[in-house]
């Protein structure tokens, strides 16, 4: 009865894990991740002014002066910078400086109302700004993919896997890589689907990141488990029970530590996301979705990993059995002594 | 060990952990008049396009990038338009009415007025544009050649493999071009990926009368030339062309010359921009060309890309002229490498607020291990980075997420070692059989761990790029040294402070069985 509910709850699982990655390609093939953070589309508003409104210490009256206008305009900036114009012959700082307000969003034509706004104030006779080369300008910015980081990232995650867990495979036996290696790239895919269904926002790329670090973690956790299990199957008590229910108990014994490491994972992460969200959004931006990087693995090791390891070390023990059942040496040597 | 080993063994190490620490982390002037600057290791790390922070002589940022934006011919910003115009007026309005110059000066505005048609915040020359001076749309062979211009454009910057790189096109008829600082050449990326057309190659004094090569019909230079490519030899960055037979019997041609008079100069050009000039004193016979001098690995990938890329891609007919550059500071802001560092402690502080309460003074164990492996990590990163100059690498916030999970690891190593041992002393065995025991418990365990680790992180590292490169290459540095740390130093180190424990047990917060039935 236990048995049949821990099969059937695998099979949902197992149902979910596929529906989700298979719906993430799809999301993914249609709308690719949602990469807002990079702004893939956006516009500027530039001033570009030399020394003399640095010198008349003119800088935050300007600033105050787009401002202004883009609250009259109903035009929302994300982002202020002043950048240092560089010589391009030399390639040396000039003295010349951009004012560059970047807008997520805006309405072109509130753009151009705010330039001319701009514009006239600077150039109105008796202007604060007269003696100093001054313009606004604003423009369009449509970013290209590059997509070689991408698919060179997927690869090196599924060759590393593969050659990482023949590793496994040597020092624990081939049915603890079959399954290892199951995990590990069920993980590197569910973490990248979900990201890509719930649209969260992310840099581009951070979803290769996100993957890496989720095969990585789901090589330790299943190490550990493995180590465990290798351990409980040696020990003299486990010759008269079952290599599976030896298995489902030493993950049962073994649940406790892989959370704790998970938490340990789980805890680091959010002390360096919760502190950069104060003062570096961006940057808690890119570490805090890393959680599911922990928490995917996590869910394999304790419930994906262990079913898919019991069938097939079973298979594994029955072949190893049909081999040793075969096998007539020693019944050829005793014939040949009765003679 | 005997006490006076260890209070040797544990001075030096001391001595050698607050040396590096000063040199990892403070920065100061020194000298007469406070004229020489040490920056600290981590300080003068270089760091991506989105962390970045002013080094201690307050004057060289390191970190951010520079963008530049590319105009087509025929294609101005409204500033230079105005500018223009404005100097027109004031030639003009400089004029009087009765001046025979009037006139001119009157029809040069006008003109100029007439040339150029506003396209969002863009002017553009009709004639160039449009393909005629009336005409009001762009024409087919502008777009044509803007596409081609886009499509090499992005070959040359997706196969840069930086992180930090970037191209956007801007307002439909500019490109904007994105490069980070610790490219290291910066300068001649964003000069030498603005030339467009065709590869072509000449034999001359120089670049601008050279004899070209003359295509016969349904030629094409890739008859000539295969491919470019770059590479470094013990320091020499070289670009290598590799020749068709074709090619090899042109070049064998025209440096024949060589033998007889002065040494030939070979030059091969993008369009109209000579990119390379070869200087040949023997006759050139292989299809192979290796050329160095003057080149760093960086700017040899820049010629071998641009020429690369020419080649491969369908070219363009337009001429682009860097315009405005700028150099941009931190993308993530100059806070964020400030409060990852204050996260860093942040959880150093908690780390060893963990170890304390349950090992006691074995904290001080860990701390040293902690120490030597977090010191030996910069001064690797940085070796890796300024030494063997490892193309690409640099400080980012993948950098930081590789460092805490390798060194979540080595705390999670110490502690399984530690509650091995904890489990051995209960039994009633001496500190020193219990530490034997316990590490033979789990070495093997820990030995599989790390190397299954390393070896994930050291196949990411082969194959991946940028920032997941970065991300790899400090994992497997990470994970390398916390199998050493946990498995060797840190066993060092617990042997040297237990010399000076009076209650071992009590020292590392170890009970025996019956103590902890009580």
């Amino acid at each position: 009865m236990n048995k049949l509910i821990l099969n059937k709850l695998f099979s949902i699982l197992l149902a979910i894990s596929g529906a989700v990655i298979v719906l993430g390609i799809v999301v993914y093939a249609i709308w690719g991740f949602n990469i807002a953070p990079d702004r893939p589309q956006h516009y500027t508003f530039e001033v570009n002014y030399d020394v003399v409104i640095e010198l008349n210490e003119k800088e935050e009256a300007l600033q105050d002066l787009c401002e202004n206008v883009f609250d009259a305009n109903g035009l929302n900036y994300s982002k202020k910078e002043v950048l240092v114009s560089i010589d391009n012959s030399s390639f040396s700082e000039t003295t010349d400086k951009s004012l560059i307000y970047t807008f997520n969003s805006a309405k072109t034509e509130n753009l151009e109302k705010a330039v001319q706004a701009v514009n006239s104030e600077l150039t109105k006779a008796g202007s604060a700004y007269a003696d100093a080369i001054v313009s606004a300008s604003w423009h369009t910015l449509e970013s290209e993919r590059f997509y070689d980081y991408a698919w060179r990232g997927a690869i090196a995650i599924a060759v590393a896997a593969i050659v990482t867990l023949a590793y496994v495979g040597i020092r624990y036996g081939v049915s603890c890589a079959v399954a290892g290696l199951a995990c590990c790239i069920h993980d590197a895919l569910f973490t990248v689907a979900i990201l890509a269904l719930v649209r969260f926002p992310v840099f581009t790329y951070a979803p290769v990141l996100y993957a890496a670090a989720a095969a990585f973690l789901s090589v330790l956790l299943w190490l550990v488990l493995s180590n465990k299990i290798r351990e409980n199957l040696k020990a003299p008590e486990a010759a008269s029970v079952p290599s599976g229910e030896t298995i489902k108990n030493t993950v049962q014994a073994s649940k406790k530590a892989l959370i704790t490491l998970a938490a340990i994972f789980a805890g680091v992460i959010l002390v360096l996301g919760g502190i950069t969200l104060f003062g570096a959004a961006e940057v808690a931006l890119l570490v805090l979705p890393m959680l599911l990087s922990v928490a995917v693995p996590l869910y394999s090791t304790l419930f994906i990993g262990p079913e898919i390891l019991v069938p097939v070390r079973a298979a594994f023990d029955k072949k190893r059995a049909q081999k040793k059942a075969v096998y007539v040496g020693k019944k050829k040597a005793d014939a040949t002594d009765a003679e | 060990m005997s006490k006076l080993k260890s209070t040797i063994a544990l001075v030096l190490i001391t001595i050698l952990i607050l040396g590096v620490c000063f040199m990892s982390t403070v920065s100061f002037s020194y000298g007469y008049d406070q004229m020489y600057t040490f920056n600290s290791i981590i300080s003068a790390l270089q760091k991506d396009s989105n962390l970045g922070g002013t080094l201690f002589d307050g004057e060289n940022y390191v970190g951010g990038g520079y963008s530049s934006v590319y105009y087509p011919e025929g294609v101005i910003s409204v500033q230079e338009y105005t500018d223009n115009l404005a100097q027109l007026n004031e030639l003009l309005a400089m004029t009087d009415q009765n001046d025979p110059d009037y006139k001119e000066r009157k029809d040069a505005v006008e003109d100029y007025v007439a040339r150029y048609d506003q396209q969002g915040s863009v002017y553009l020359e009709k004639s160039i544009v449009y393909g005629d001076k009336d005409g009001t749309e762009v024409s087919d062979d502008f777009i044509e050649d803007f596409e081609n211009a886009e499509a090499i454009l992005r070959n040359r910057l997706e196969r840069l493999h930086m992180e930090g790189v970037r191209l956007d096109v801007r307002d439909d008829f500019t490109f904007r071009v994105t490069m980070p600082t610790y490219s290291g050449a910066q300068a001649v990326m964003l000069n030498y990926f603005s030339y467009m057309g065709e590869v072509d190659m000449g034999s001359g004094s120089d670049a601008g009368s050279a004899t070209r090569l003359l295509l016969g019909d349904g030629e094409t230079i890739r008859d000539y030339i295969k491919s470019a490519d770059s590479f470094t030899v013990n320091g020499t960055a070289y670009v290598q062309l590799d020749f068709t037979s074709k090619g090899a019997e042109k070049l064998a041609e025209w440096t024949t010359a060589a033998l007889d008079d002065a040494p030939v100069t070979l030059f091969f050009y993008i369009g109209e921009e000579a990119i390379v000039s070869l200087t040949v004193t023997e006759p050139v016979k292989t299809s192979t060309l290796f050329i160095s001098g003057g080149y760093t690995a960086e700017t040899a990938r820049a010629v071998a890309l641009t020429i690369e890329s020419s080649l491969k891609c369908e070219p363009s007919e337009l001429v682009l002229s860097v315009g405005e550059t700028v150099r941009l500071e931190a993308a993530f802001g100059n806070l964020a490498l400030v409060l990852l560092y204050v996260g860093f402690g942040v959880l150093f502080v908690g780390m060893m607020v963990f170890f304390i309460m349950r090992y006691r003074a074995l904290a001080v164990a860990h701390l040293y291990t902690f120490l030597v492996w977090i010191l030996a990590m910069i001064l690797l990163l940085w070796a890796s980075y300024a030494v063997m100059g490892l193309s690409g690498m640099h400080i980012g916030i993948e950098t930081f997420a590789a460092i805490v999970i390798a060194g979540t690891l080595l705390c999670v190593s110490n502690i399984v070692t530690f509650e091995n041992v904890r489990k051995e002393y209960a039994l009633g065995k001496t500190m020193s059989s219990a530490v034997k025991a316990g590490y033979k418990r789990c070495i093997w365990q820990l030995f599989d761990l790390h190397i299954a680790l390393a070896l994930l992180s050291a196949i990411m590292f082969a194959i991946s790029l940028t920032e997941l490169s970065v991300f790899a290459f400090t994992l497997l540095i990470g994970v390398l040294l916390s199998g050493l740390c946990t498995l060797a130093v840190n066993r060092f180190h617990w042997a040297a402070f237990m010399v000076f424990a009076k209650d071992e047990g009590k020292f590392c917060n170890f009970k025996r069985e019956a103590q902890v039935d009580e």
